[in-house]
């Protein structure tokens, strides 16, 4: 399978060979972790980079009594920590959520790529924008949206961003958030959680069968979400010099 | 720890709860299903409606069991209870 770091900055636009090279190389040390594994500690000051490769990780704050909120979702492609690269010190924290196999990008590559590659640098920029723009996105949803509004926007988010790195088949792709981890992340109880997606599911826009979630009914999903992709900017071009 | 299983009955209807949570003991899963019902009721008064008023959380344990009924009403402060 491809690199899905190389697939998703591809996106954006054609990479040079010796781009792609550059990518293989410094994505080459990887290792495992099970779920629920801590990928990246928080408060840890790693000397790379983690890019998750397969499965999904969770980022997230906990405040000093316990209680959690999770901050977003990485997918394959994603880098948990880019940012640890300029900033050192990690202020929050990223675990697996499934096993997830992570590629560790040494942060001198790093330091490598922004003074030899010019694209790559604002390829991976780029990146770390949208993953701004999303937690914009997230931040509106917590602040404006109501329980149903929140998990069907988040449902639409999802999909677009799986079907973009090819993880939806027929609408249908794995959801391997937990009651918990919808709570946490989206600030319901597991009790409200649940009962916003049999709702759902009872209105026919959902069905799901252990991990595996299918999307019914997209448009409707989409308007109830008031959704609108553009904020992934999935293929956003980005001009080569 | 154990698994609860928290579906919510309305009226003929059974809301299902097919995944449940792991909690220490019945008193933990209790006071976890009072709080999820404040969080739906909280919504429900926010938006203007009493429809989830007379729904019921059956507290199942992993076999089935019905270890507890917890009607919506009573997760509210007392002074609420009577208004409906």
């Amino acid at each position: 399978m491809q690199n899905p770091l190389i697939s998703k900055l591809e996106k954006h636009g054609p990479l040079s060979e010796e781009e792609k090279e550059v990518l293989q190389r410094i994505t080459a040390r990887t290792a495992i972790f099970e779920p629920r594994e801590d990928i990246v500690p928080e408060g840890s000051t790693p000397s790379h980079s983690s890019l998750i490769l397969s499965g999904f990780a969770m980022r997230h704050n906990h405040l000093p009594d316990g209680r959690r909120q999770i901050t977003a979702i990485h997918v394959p492609g994603d880098f948990a920590d880019l940012h640890s690269f300029l900033l050192k010190t990690i202020d929050d924290g990223v675990s697996a959520l499934t096993a997830c196999r992570v590629a560790f990008v040494a942060h001198k590559d790093l330091r490598d790529v922004t003074r030899n590659f010019p694209h790559l640098t604002r390829a991976l920029w780029l990146t770390t924008l949208i993953d701004g723009a999303v937690h914009r996105v997230w931040m509106t949803s917590l602040g404006r949206m109501d329980a149903r509004e929140r998990l069907a926007h988040f449902l639409c988010e999802l999909r677009d961003r799986l079907d973009s790195i090819g993880l939806v088949r027929d609408d249908s792709f794995e959801l391997p958030l937990t009651q918990a981890d919808l709570s946490d992340a989206f600030g319901l109880s597991t009790v409200h959680v649940n009962r916003t997606l049999q709702e759902l599911r009872s209105d026919g826009l959902i069905t799901s069968t252990g991990k595996v979630l299918t999307i019914n009914d997209r448009k409707e999903l989409r308007r109830i979400a008031q959704y609108n992709p553009d904020y992934l900017h999935i293929d956003q071009k980005l001009e080569r010099d | 720890m154990p698994r609860y299983y928290r579906h919510i009955q309305r009226n003929d209807v059974v809301l299902h709860d097919p995944e449940g949570v792991d909690l220490p003991d019945i008193e933990a899963a209790r006071a976890e299903a009072v709080q999820g019902i404040r969080d739906v009721l909280a919504e429900a008064v926010r938006q203007g409606t009493d429809d989830a008023f007379d729904d019921s959380i059956v507290l199942t344990d992993e076999a089935g069991r019905v270890l507890m009924i917890i009607p919506f009403i009573e997760a509210l402060p007392p002074r609420l209870r009577g208004a409906t």
